[in-house]
């Protein structure tokens, strides 16, 4: 299991730390969110060792950015993409967004065949966060040219499953760590399947106060 | 214990036909029909699956009426207040047709709220009734804007994932452009706040450590101001009382000597009496000092556990500075927390020493977080719970909702059942639950609330379905002078509550024994999904909540919307529909809707696994691949987040800080007793309060009072007296039970009696029949939750000594029609 990164933390207007790691992504690969190819999953996203085959080495959550690296194929094939972002010292089979900003971006089951260390860095409790990239393969269906549309969708399931109970909770009201355990609560009231549940999830995280 | 002196049955007929006049019509009469019998033979009944916040149940018809309702055969230990269920649908206290304050009727808005729980009201026809309401909402959008409209309603009125009140009047709103809304929940408004914080989840609905591994691993069980025999009885979804089986077996446990328990709690609880606990009984509100007290043990004797502390928590050494006295010159010693307390230096570290040398399970309420600082103690508790290093073992840690929805029962593997949603609100202004009343008297005002900065709205319009909030909300006289400021109050309710006294325009509602519905029974077992059949036509006029919002909805424009083209039994097997394909999902099976309707409920197994859940225990394995959701991943003993707030209430450690009124304050010598408000027995709130049940438990027709066998004797008081309870926000009457079942300096009154002001004419009114709330204060725990502190309050008592005034909180206002 390992890690990945979003280049969707650089729509983020929050931290600074964030605007430091976009900065540093930016010098390192040379993207940025208006930049001409990138492409987001709108959905759960299997993530492949090789352009064929069955080997599987995780998933993408949805939402989350990557840059097709290699020549389009036909449009059902599957297409090879770089992932990047931040895993945690002794648990790198989670990838997350930035360095304290645990976003999902990935899960990895195994390591990717192409995966390169970027920088460590330790944060102000002493963890070391490992800025991670790697190529992997998808199949392209599960891509979209924005990430609009898959917050659009999100935001319905949401207003949908999560006003039964209670007053819809706005995005901002709890950061992008505590949404997921609140979503593991409260998802029992909700009919979410897992998929479902991921996609909220990432839309809350996404849209979530910065402190 | 109990002393009972009831009116006579034939009194309380009498007193009704003569209070009520010729308003009140047989239900048989209203529908001008007389039902056919089912059978034809009244006396052979026909039962009906339904479901209710107590329970499943099976309800029968006999001649067309509602008999009697009996428990679900599958549950082994019920709720004997069920047995009230038919008498609640038939109170005289239903709302029987459309009604509006007579001034209200003829004036307008121009009215103004003065004759609000004074006034008649006036018998007025459906038609005309939603034909004001959708006025008045045009009318106030166009003069003041959405964010003027307020529904406010939390509703437990009924269980059921299609009527349910709150949700629907939000839909009905969410169409109409929007409204302010309440975030939080009072039950728990410093804890949500708090715990996400320091836990980064929100901990009080969460799973709990599943009860089969209590049994198993737990040697000490601390029961820290809960009693879960008395609240287990009703869940938010309908309750599967599982905790009852599970606390019977735990005392089987403490029979056989392999088990202790430690209840610290002011009162001594029924379950506490039931598992044989030492009683400790501290000061109310002291807990986070007695919590203070004995960390200063564990840390001083060197009994915490430091590598729980070092791998799993942050900011130790700011709380063991705190603990030292190091960085406020107080040591919180034993015999510093003895002196807050009240409790005796030796029963401090005796307790801390017991529960390090033991599997510790520390079982708290809600009840200590409804306190002025009211998120200490929670945060204390779970700094006590890391010193000892138990978190995320079997049997050990803490555990804050064993007593709410029969937390710790586990978890079925099964499917969900979404219900109606409110949809999305287009207007963001939210304010906790709690600052309702500021808000409708301070509009403008700025607050701070968990780092940010809210500002009232100006409310003009209040339409509130399914709920009571002049019971629930705090210190009643000044919610009722904030309840006289808006233009337009509209209440829907099947019932006459306080609430519905005080509105303008009355819409009667449905129970849920006269509409269809679906529920989970089990709020974190999901053991099953239940048919909610009608067992009644609605009686009277009534409607239900979304028939009638149906109507408002259609001369606003957007009925269609609303309704989706659906009916009520399509709604129900839409809903069962996304549930089939969840199921499909998980490869559970299930019947096809019809076969489910008919049988009344689906079962599902309970996984083996999911008996012997733990509560964080993934996170105690690994807390870098389980990281909880705080911003360093682990327990936050000390939260730089909240350091950045810069409140001076909510310090960035858990800390002691003096209440508001405590009996440590220097008010208590002006009002020496303080008071207790936790939920009652024999009602959920105030519902259940309006039929006999109240025999079971009222002392001279009032609320009972627990009062201290001392402080009645210093005081003249006998048991079954009635007294004045009093303080400079009001005053109540209550029936004092003079026990030993409460620590001296303490009272406790049940929340959820209905009002009843002795002169309506007159603000402050005394409340006749025992309204905690006319006692408690309405402040905000501090800038962090802004949460609600019932649990705050002082008070007098004296020996009331007057005649006793009737009680006629249950009596429907004056109605006249307007033909007469």
């Amino acid at each position: 299991m390992r890690h990945v990164y979003g280049w969707s933390v650089l729509a983020d207007k929050a931290a600074a730390v964030t605007l430091t790691i976009a900065i540093t992504a930016l010098a390192l690969i040379g993207v940025s969110k208006a930049s001409a190819g990138q492409m987001f999953t709108q959905d759960v996203t299997p993530l492949y060792a090789a352009a064929q085959g069955s080997g599987g080495i995780g998933s993408l959550s949805p939402g989350t950015a990557v840059m097709p690296s290699g020549t389009p194929q036909a449009a059902h094939a599957r297409s090879e993409v770089v992932v990047e972002g931040w895993s945690i010292q002794g648990a790198d089979a989670v990838l997350y967004s930035a360095v304290g900003r645990r976003i999902v971006l990935a899960t990895l089951e195994t390591a990717a065949p192409q995966e390169t260390l970027i920088a460590e860095q330790r944060d102000d409790y002493g963890t070391v966060w490992r800025h991670v990239r790697l190529v992997g393969w998808v199949d392209a269906t599960h891509l979209v040219p924005d990430a609009a549309s898959v917050w659009s969708s999100a935001q319905k399931l949401y207003a949908a499953r999560c006003s039964a109970c209670h007053a819809l909770h706005a995005p901002a009201e709890f950061t992008a760590n505590q949404w997921p355990g609140i979503l593991r609560t409260m998802v029992r009231n909700a009919a979410l399947d897992p998929e479902q549940t991921a996609l909220v999830t990432r839309y809350l995280q996404e849209h979530a106060r910065a402190q | 214990m109990n002393v009972r002196r009831p009116l006579s049955r034939r009194a309380l007929i009498a007193g009704g036909a003569a209070l009520g006049g010729g308003l009140l019509l047989h239900p048989d009469l209203a529908r001008a029909v007389l039902p056919a019998a089912p059978g034809g033979n009244p006396l052979i009944g026909t039962t009906t699956p339904t479901a209710t916040h107590w329970g499943m149940v099976e309800a029968t018809v006999q001649g067309g009426r509602f008999v009697r309702a009996a428990p679900f055969s599958g549950d082994a230990h019920p709720t004997a207040m069920i047995e009230a269920f038919a008498d609640s649908v038939y109170a005289k206290s239903r709302v029987q047709y459309p009604s509006v304050r007579k001034s209200f009727l003829k004036s307008g808005a121009a009215a103004g709220g003065e004759g609000r729980g004074r006034e008649e009201f006036v018998r007025v026809g459906w038609d005309e009734a939603l034909d004001l309401v959708a006025g008045e909402l045009k009318r106030v959008r166009a003069a003041h804007g959405n964010a003027s409209i307020f529904p406010g309603s939390a509703d437990w009125q009924s269980a059921g994932l299609l009527h349910s009140a709150s949700a629907l009047v939000r839909r009905m709103l969410g169409l109409f452009g929007g409204f302010t809304d309440c975030t939080g929940d009072p039950s728990i408004a410093a804890a949500m706040v708090i715990l996400p914080h320091i836990l980064g989840d929100l901990e009080v609905y969460d799973q709990q450590t599943a009860w089969p591994v209590i049994q198993e691993h737990t040697e000490l069980l601390v029961l820290w101001g809960v009693d879960p025999l008395k609240d287990n009885q009703i869940g938010t979804h309908p309750a599967d009382h599982y905790a009852y089986g599970a606390i019977e077996r735990f005392r089987e446990k403490v029979r056989a000597g392999r088990a202790r328990v430690i209840a610290i709690d002011p009162r001594r609880t029924d379950t506490a009496v039931y598992l044989g606990a030492q009683w400790v009984a501290p000061r109310p509100n002291t807990d986070t000092a007695l919590m203070l007290g004995m960390a200063h043990v564990l840390y001083d004797e060197g009994r915490y556990d430091k590598q729980f502390i070092e791998k799993y928590t942050v900011g130790f050494d700011r709380i063991a500075a705190y603990l030292t006295g190091k960085s406020d010159g107080v040591p919180k010693s034993p015999a510093w927390a003895a002196a807050v307390t009240g409790l005796d230096a030796n029963v401090i570290r005796d307790l801390a020493r017991r529960m390090a040398q033991s599997r510790s399970m520390l079982m708290s309420g809600y009840a200590v977080q409804r306190a002025d600082h009211g998120e200490q103690p929670y945060w204390m508790l779970v700094t006590l719970a890391s010193l000892l290093g138990q978190i995320g073992l079997p049997g050990g840690g803490f555990g804050v909702s064993y007593h709410y929805d029969n937390g710790g029962s586990p978890t079925a593997a099964a499917p969900d059942v979404a219900g109606i949603s409110a949809g999305e609100n287009p207007v963001k202004s939210v304010l906790p639950f709690e600052r309702v009343a500021e808000m409708l008297l301070h509009p403008g005002q700025h607050v701070a609330y968990n780092g940010t900065i809210i500002t009232y709205p100006d409310v003009h319009l209040i339409y509130w379905a399914g709920g009571n909030p002049l019971t629930h909300l705090w210190q009643t006289n000044k919610v009722v002078e904030a309840w006289r400021r808006p233009e337009t109050i509209i209440v829907q309710d099947p019932f006459w509550t306080a609430t519905a006294k005080f509105a303008d325009i009355v819409l009667p509602a449905t129970t849920t024994f006269e509409r269809n519905d679906i529920e989970v029974c089990g709020a974190y077992s999901h053991e099953y999904i239940v048919a909610m059949r009608k067992v009644i036509e609605p009686l009277f006029e009534s409607r239900n909540d979304i028939d009638i919002l149906t109507g408002v909805a259609k001369r606003l424009g957007f009925e269609h919307a609303f309704t989706e083209g659906k009916s009520e039994m399509d709604w129900i097997r839409s809903f069962y529909a996304t549930t089939l394909k969840q199921a499909a999902g998980m490869k559970i099976e299930m019947p096809a809707f019809d076969a489910f309707w008919e049988q009344g409920r689906v079962a599902f197994p309970v996984p083996e696994a999911a008996k012997g859940y733990t509560s964080h225990a993934d996170f105690r394995e690994n807390p870098a691949l389980h990281p909880l959701g705080t911003p360093s991943g682990r327990i936050e003993l000390y939260s730089k987040i909240i350091e950045g707030y810069h409140y001076d209430d909510c310090p960035p450690h858990a800390t002691w800080l003096e209440p508001v009124e405590w009996l440590g304050s220097a008010r208590a010598k002006q009002y020496p007793l303080h008071l207790l408000s936790p939920h009652p027995r024999y009602r959920l709130h105030s519902q259940l309060g309006n039929t006999w049940i109240r025999e079971w438990y009222e002392v001279n027709e009032r609320e009972p009072m627990w009062l201290n066998v001392d402080d009645a004797r210093e005081r003249g008081i006998a048991n079954g007296d009635v007294v004045r309870v009093f303080n400079e926000r009001g005053e109540v009457l209550a029936g004092a039970l003079v026990t030993d079942r409460v620590r001296r300096g303490v009272v406790v009154l049940h929340e959820g009696a209905w009002y009843d002001p002795e002169v309506p004419e007159r603000d402050g009114s005394l409340c006749k029949h025992g309204l905690v709330n006319v006692l408690t204060l309405d402040k905000g725990s501090s800038q962090l939750a802004q949460a609600n502190i019932a649990n705050t309050t002082l008070v007098e008592v004296k020996k009331y000594e007057q005649a006793l005034p009737p009680v006629t909180a249950f009596d429907p206002p004056a109605i006249s029609n307007r033909r007469a």
